[in-house]
This record gives C-alpha cells, structure tokens and sequence, in this order.
C-alpha cells in the first residue's frame, strides 16, 4: 500500500510573519506545519498496519528543507516537492492541482491531510484534491481504530460518526484527534539518508488556471474594546456583577 | 506562572564549535562523519520534546512529589505518562553503543541533550541518569550473560538502574560500608544491608528495577580495598527474560527534602536478596572509577541546567516588570519602561548569562576528552584522559557551585516575586542545591584536584593545561584591538593561577598536606574561574570570526559576553589566590566548641 501525506512548510510560527503584498515572506528556513504531524502520524500508524511506504509530497519554495526533513524525522520514507516560482502565490485549486498530480506520481492509494495549513487557512485542498483523483473524501477524522478493519471517526456538525476507511480515499485529519509521536533519535539520524526528490512542475499534467486575483490585505480591527475595570477595592463586586448580567455565574 | 521553556539550540550549537568539537572528533574512525548536520536536528528535537512534554511538568513534580505507601513509590501521573514517551524518543541512549542498542554518538553529543532535559525537568532526568551508570557498569564489566540478561530492557528504557554506595555511616568515606555479599554454592550471593539517599530506589514508571550495590564478602580486606559490587534486581528475571519472583528489596522510605521532589530518594533494604558478582570480588570500587567522571560532568551540567533555566525566567520577567524610573529616564520614557532598563539588574541578567556561556563550554569540553579518552587511541587518548581527569572535578565543583549562586540571583531579579512559588524560579533554586553535593561533595572534589591531578606526572599535565591558555591569549593577541586588549587581562589571572599552582605544588612537595588541602576549594574555585575565562576568549576568537563572515547581530553579542566575562568575572580568580596560600593556621585556631 501507497500512503501519501501532503505536509507543507511554513515559516516557524515562534517568529513573526512578514508580508510581501499579500504574500507571505517565506524564509530559506521553513518548518512543518504543526497541523500536519496528525496526519503522518495516522499515516505511520497505517504503515504498521499495512507495511505500507508513506511519501511526504510537497509544494513551495523548498528552502533548506528542513520541513520535510522534520516529517522523515517521524518516520515517513521519502518526499517528493514542487518548488516553481510559477506557483508563487497559487490558490487552493491550484495547489490541489499540483498535489494530485504529485499523489498520482506516488500511486497513492491514501491521501491525508491536515485539515487546514497554519499560514493559509483555506480548508479546502483535501476536497479538491478528493476530486481531482476521483476518491472518497472522509474529512475532520478525529480518531483512527486500526483492529482488523480500520475506522476512522468523523467530526460533524451534529457530533461524531465513525466510518470504515476503503482502500482508497482522501482523509482530512483534525488537530488533536491522534497524538503526533516525537521523532526518536535513531530516525532522527535515518533521515538525513532518506530520499528528498525534486518534481519539475513541467512534467505534471496541470489542467487549472491561476484564477485568484490578489486585492489587498488589512489588519483585523478589534472588534470590541474590552472595558477597564480600576479596581479601588470593589472591583471583584463589579466583575461579580458582570458576570450575573453575562449569567456565567 | 512559570515561563515556558525554550531551549538555547542556537547557544549550545555554537558551543560546539567554541570546543572545536568537530574536527577533534573527526580525529576518531568512529566520528568521522560528527558534523553539525547531526547536532542541530538533535537539538531542535529534543528540546521540542523537553518543551512540551518536560518543562510543563517540572512544577508539578515539584509541588506533588513522589509519595511512599506500604513500601510502593508512586510518581505523579505525568511522569509515568512522560517517561513512557522520553522512551520511545529513544534519548536515554543516544550517547550508548550501538552494539548494546545505543545510538552510538559520542558522549560529547549528549552535552546538549543532557543540558536541554536536565533543564526543563531536572528531577526526571534522574531515572535515566542513574541508569545509564548501571548500563555502563555491566556493560564494562559484567560477563555474557549479565549483559544479555540485563542491558537490553535497561538500554531501551523498560527498566531504569540505580547505583548504591552510601550507607548512614558511609557517604565520602566508602570504605566503611557494611552491606555484606555471602556466597551462595550456585555463584551468587546474598546481599543483606541497608543502604541510604538511593535515587530512584523505588518507583512505578517501570516493572522492574536493576540495583548497583556495592557490599563486601566475609573476610575480604579492610576499607575500600575489600568493596565488591553487585546486580540486584528488584524482581528476580528468569532466564527467557521474564518477570520471577520478588527479590527482597524494600524500600523503607523516602525523604522530605529540599529539591527534587519527584526524584525519590530512597532507603533501600536487602534482605538476603539475589545479587550477582560484577567483575571479580574486591574490585567493587575501582569499577566504580571508571564511570564516574561521566557522572560527575553531568552533576555539573545540572548546576548549568539551573541556571540557565532561572536566567530564562528572570529575563522574561525583567522585560515585564514595570517599576521605577531608571536613571537618567525622562519621566515620560520612564512610563513604558521595566526593570530590565536598571543597570543593576542588567548586570544581574548578564553575570548569569555570561556564566552560562562558560560553563556550557567547559561542560562540553569536558565530555569531548571524555570521548577521546573512551574512542581515540595512542597520544589522543592519553591526552584525552589526562585533561579529563583536571577538568571533570572542576567541572563538577565549579559548575554546580554557580548553579545555586546564579539561580539565587535570578531569583533577586524578581524580587518579592522570585522568593514565592508561583514563579517558579525558587525551584531551579531548590533543585540545583544538590548537585554541590551528590557524586562527591565539591569538598572532596577540591581534594581530588588538588592531591590526585596537580601531582599528575609530576605536575606536567597541569603545565599543559596552563600552556593551552597560553596558546588562546597569543591568538587573541593576534586578533585586533578588542581581543588583544582581553587577552592581556585574561594573562594577569593565568599567570597569577600558575604561581599559586607552583606554591601548592612545593607545599606538597615539603610534605605540609594539611596546609595545601586548607586551600583547596579556594584553588578549585580559582581554577574555575581562569578556565572559564579560557573558553570565554576561544569564544570571542570565534564569534570575531563569525561576526565578519555573517554580520549577525548575534555574535557581537557572544563577543559582549566574553568581554564582560574577562574583565568583570575573571578577576575574582586572584581574589581567591590568598585564601589558596594562607594555610591551615586560621582555620585551626579556633576551637571545634566556639563555633
Ligand atoms: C538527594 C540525594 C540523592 C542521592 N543519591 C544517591 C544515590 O543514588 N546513590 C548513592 O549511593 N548515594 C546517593 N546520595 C548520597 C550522596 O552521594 C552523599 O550524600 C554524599 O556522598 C556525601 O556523603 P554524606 O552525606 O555522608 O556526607 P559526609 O561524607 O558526611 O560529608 C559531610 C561534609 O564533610 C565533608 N567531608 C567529608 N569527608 C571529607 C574529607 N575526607 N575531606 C574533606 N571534607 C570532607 C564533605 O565535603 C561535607 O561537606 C544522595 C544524596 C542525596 C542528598
């Protein structure tokens, strides 16, 4: 079995992002998405099961690489990245495009995601993705039961439900519904040996337009001013009080 | 609230170049390939391992501890939690050989990993600690069998170890133990004794734990001549490896104590217990030996655990705070400034941190001879195991001497704050005080500097030590303004520490002992400070360099802190030089009773 894992790098949170008109800066050194270490994890847990190969496919500027080295840290086989200047910019139609077609390279039987990557946002890659490669997609998986058959637990509007996972599909996985393991120190050394592959953009079969026009970019404004409360020694009473008229308490 | 972790990778990625770590262990087959491509990915993961799943709990292992119930040490439930995942990332066993199942990296490479756990969570940091000495004992001298019997699951972090030497009346001076070993006809021995302060003795984070004893057999020489040590497990292992029968080890109970309180220090019983001979009878003490300078760098890595630690959680609160109009501070500046704009708490903040820097170094270096000692071979190794041997009591002594020192003036940062809990800080306080006192108390850390290394063949070694400073000023001197105008500085205190060595050395010579040991600790503390202000100069050399090759801001701050360290730290080392030398008359003329 193929298990593919789209992880994307992003610029490490702990600093602060920078924008070049709407864009966002992205340094030589990029990180993985935290959102996506759910996802391998369910997709090593997977190879367990199966004896599965698990891909890491990327796009973007690939800078040091140390994103997906972190991702063949935990203990993903290879990695597979798109890094076109063309791409700059893209939109979700596009990157899921891209991604298909890198899936299709791995002849993936899986395709997780996370549910949504910390600098973008747009939620909607997977489904598209789904589309694209004509697979069921099980999205907000919560929890994943590996016995003899594999199910996975859905988030929904109303709760939860619980699925079994086909041979092949596209699952979208929620931030805290697995534990990402920690990288242990022997993969940690594996990984500098594992296979990292450059795919030229020319040799995917892209069928989508770059059709997002960028407009502008503006801070959010705090919507509501919270109120000082100066306490003279009353003011317990006065958050007591405004917490009754809130009836929180 | 406690300020959350965040390890120094950067800091201690560069102190692996100050120690000039690659090329030195590149000289060794094993290490060739040793670069930074190994050690920044082990860094960067390991302190996310300690961020997360470490440092949140230090506090709660503080405040709950480990509690004893009919024998039974319960840990607090995070810690189960947490060592079951500190396992499976495998960081027990980086530095181990891979033959054993170890990571096979060399020592040095586990200066950082210890520094980075020892941090975020000093006492949990213990279990594995004491196992690795367990491991290294069998490993170096058990047979076969007791390396397949035990290693394994002690390797993979199944079972942890302990060591047990001290007894109520035996804690520097072993060789009045009385734990005694009787032969058995089927070649084992049955180990009767009390011993006390055994860390981890007792625990529920794993099923089975392997006890170091050291006891004597009947009739075998007197004092530490006649010490063996011994493999006692808690559970007896059959031979498919299995769990047997209970071995009658009890733990009595655990104590109250200043730090560390989810380190369970332990009063351990064996009541004709199962143990098996390591090595040959008699030898119990020299085997202890040999794993003891590892031991004891990594006592002082704790001393820098603490206090950079506490450094992280004053600075943050010394960018809060707001208090005070700093000196010379419009009134209307004034209003958004905090304590961090005071000279005087500036000057706390740096000393810490400049300190940091230095023992960080020296720890490492440390570890490097170490390696070079264990993996190199011919002149290497003898170098290796000759600086060892002056810098591990140092190392040791210095380092977890600033350890309380420096948490204490973290915890002055705060004020008011620092002193009560909530903080946090006051715990890097409380768990640091240890470390001057476990493996060897830094008294007897002084004397083995003193009377074991400084005669080292005839006081050479030490001469190539000093010589090895020499080397640094000269290249300083050769590098521009700011490094010449520290290397003379640093000169003064070389030079002042060589004349204070000669004069202990003849002291020695003449036969005056009690005079010299009076100045031991003094002379040690001497020592500390000169090397340190050694490494801080090899600093300043690198950081001039990186400074022009990159331009990054953060080396002429690296340079800063050498600077600060050499002209402001560094001259404390002739303060020491008259207590080295004014012998054993004051302290003797006054009466035990009138003090
Ligand atoms: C929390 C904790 C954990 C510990 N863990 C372990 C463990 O896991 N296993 C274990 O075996 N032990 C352990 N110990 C014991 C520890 O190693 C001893 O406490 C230490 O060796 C000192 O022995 P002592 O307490 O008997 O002090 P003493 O030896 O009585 O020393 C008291 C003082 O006298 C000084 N002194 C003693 N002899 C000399 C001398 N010859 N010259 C100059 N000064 C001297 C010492 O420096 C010290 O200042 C632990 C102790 C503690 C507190």
């Amino acid at each position: 079995m193929n298990i593919t894992v789209c992880a994307k790098q992003i610029p490490d949170p702990a600093n602060e992002t920078s924008y070049d008109n709407g864009i966002i800066v992205r340094p030589e050194e990029q990180v993985l998405d935290d959102t996506d270490r759910y996802g391998i994890e369910i997709a090593l847990q997977l190879k367990e099961k199966y004896d599965a190969e698990v891909t890491i496919i990327s796009m973007g500027p690939a800078g040091t690489m140390k994103g997906l080295q972190q991702a063949l840290q935990m203990g993903a086989d290879k990695a597979l990245y798109v890094d076109d200047d063309s791409l700059k910019g893209a939109n979700s139609l596009m990157t899921a495009n891209v991604l298909s077609e890198l899936a299709k390279t791995t002849n993936a039987d899986i395709v997780i995601f996370g549910t949504e990557s910390t600098d973008g946002y747009s939620g909607t890659v997977p489904q598209q993705v789904s589309r694209f490669l004509n697979l069921d997609c099980i999205s907000y998986v919560k929890a994943i039961e590996i016995g003899e058959d594999v199910s996975l637990t859905r988030q929904t509007s109303e709760g939860s439900e619980k699925v079994k996972m086909p041979q092949n599909c596209v699952i979208s996985v929620t931030a805290g519904g697995v534990e990402p393991r920690y990288p242990n120190f022997k993969d940690i050394m594996a990984a500098k040996s594992k296979p990292i592959e450059k795919v030229e953009l020319s040799t995917l079969n892209i069928t989508t337009d770059q059709n997002l026009e960028f407009i502008s970019i503006e801070a959010l404004e705090n919507s509501k001013n919270g109120e000082k409360i100066i306490d003279e020694g009353e003011a317990f009473q006065v958050i007591v009080d405004k917490l009754k008229e809130l009836k929180v308490i | 609230m406690a300020v959350p972790y965040k390890a120094p990778v950067k800091d201690i990625v560069f102190g692996y170049e100050v120690i000039d770590s690659y090329n030195v262990l590149n000289k060794i087959s094993e290490f060739s390939d040793f670069s930074e491509d190994i050690v920044i990915p082990t860094m960067e993961e390991c302190a996310k391992f300690s961020e997360e799943v470490l440092a949140p709990i230090n506090a709660i292992g503080d405040q709950q501890g480990a509690s004893i119930e009919n024998g039974n040490v319960t840990m607090p439930e995070e810690f189960v939690d947490a060592y079951k995942k500190f396992i499976e990332a495998g960081w027990a066993s980086i530095s181990l050989p891979e033959e054993i199942g170890g990571g096979g990296m060399p020592i040095t490479l586990s200066g950082g990993t210890l520094e980075i756990l020892s941090t975020a969570n000093l006492a949990f940091g213990l279990a594995p600690g004491l196992s690795a000495g367990a491991i290294s004992a069998i490993n170096f001298h058990g047979n076969q069998e007791q390396k397949d019997k035990f290693l394994p699951k002690l390797v993979s972090g199944q079972w942890t170890g302990t060591m047990n030497l001290s007894e109520p009346q035996s804690g520097s001076d072993l060789g009045t133990i009385t734990t005694k070993a009787e032969k058995q006809d089927d070649g084992t021995y049955k180990v009767t004794g009390t011993k006390v302060w055994i860390t981890f003795g007792e625990h529920n984070m794993t099923e089975n734990i392997i006890h170091l004893v050291l006891a004597k057999v009947p009739g075998s020489p007197e004092g530490t001549k006649g010490i063996s040590m011994f493999i006692v497990p808690k559970v007896m292992v059959n031979d498919d490896g299995s769990l047997g029968d209970n071995n009658n080890v009890s733990c009595i109970s655990i104590e109250e104590k200043l730090g560390i309180h989810a380190s369970p220090t332990c009063v351990m019983e064996y009541d004709g217990s199962v143990g098996y001979l390591v090595g040959e009878e008699n030898r119990g003490l020299n085997y202890m030996f040999t794993m003891m300078n590892e031991a004891r760098v990594w006592v002082g890595g704790q001393g820098l655990a603490c206090a950079s630690g506490a450094l992280q959680g004053a600075s943050q609160y010394a960018r809060d705070r707001v208090q005070g109009r700093p000196v010379g501070m419009s009134k209307e500046d004034a209003k958004k400034s905090t304590i961090i704009d005071h000279a005087d708490v500036r000057r706390m903040l740096i000393t810490i941190k400049s300190y940091v820097d230095a023992m960080r170094y020296l720890m490492y270096d440390n570890q490097l001879m170490l390696d070079l000692e264990y993996f190199a071979e011919g002149e290497l190794k003898e170098f290796g195991e000759e600086r060892c041997g002056i810098l591990t009591p140092i190392t040791k002594a210095w380092i977890s001497d600033l350890g309380v020192e420096l948490s204490s003036i973290a915890i002055q940062v705060y004020g008011g704050m620092g002193y009560v809990e909530e903080t946090g800080v006051a715990q890097y306080l409380r768990d640091s005080r240890i470390a001057p006192i476990y493996e060897g108390t830094n008294g007897i850390q002084a004397l083995d500097l003193m009377f074991r290394k400084l005669p080292l063949d005839n006081g050479q070694a030490m001469q190539r030590l000093l010589a090895d400073v020499n080397k640094v000023i000269d290249e300083m001197n050769e590098g521009g303004e700011v490094l010449s105008d520290l290397a003379q500085k640093l000169k003064v205190e070389v030079d002042r520490l060589s004349e204070v060595t000669l004069w202990l050395g003849s002291k020695m010579l003449e036969g005056e002992l009690v005079d010299a040991s009076a100045g031991a600790t003094p002379y040690l503390k001497m020592f500390g400070q000169v090397l340190g202000g050694y490494y801080m100069g090899k600093a300043a050399i690198l950081a001039t360099k990186k400074l022009e090759e990159t331009g990054d801001e953060y080396y002429k701050e690296k340079i800063t802190l050498s600077k600060f360290y050499i002209e402001q730290l560094l001259p404390l080392a002739s303060g020491y030089a008259s207590s080295v030398t004014a012998g054993k008359d004051d302290l003797f003329n006054i009466k035990a009773e009138s003090f």
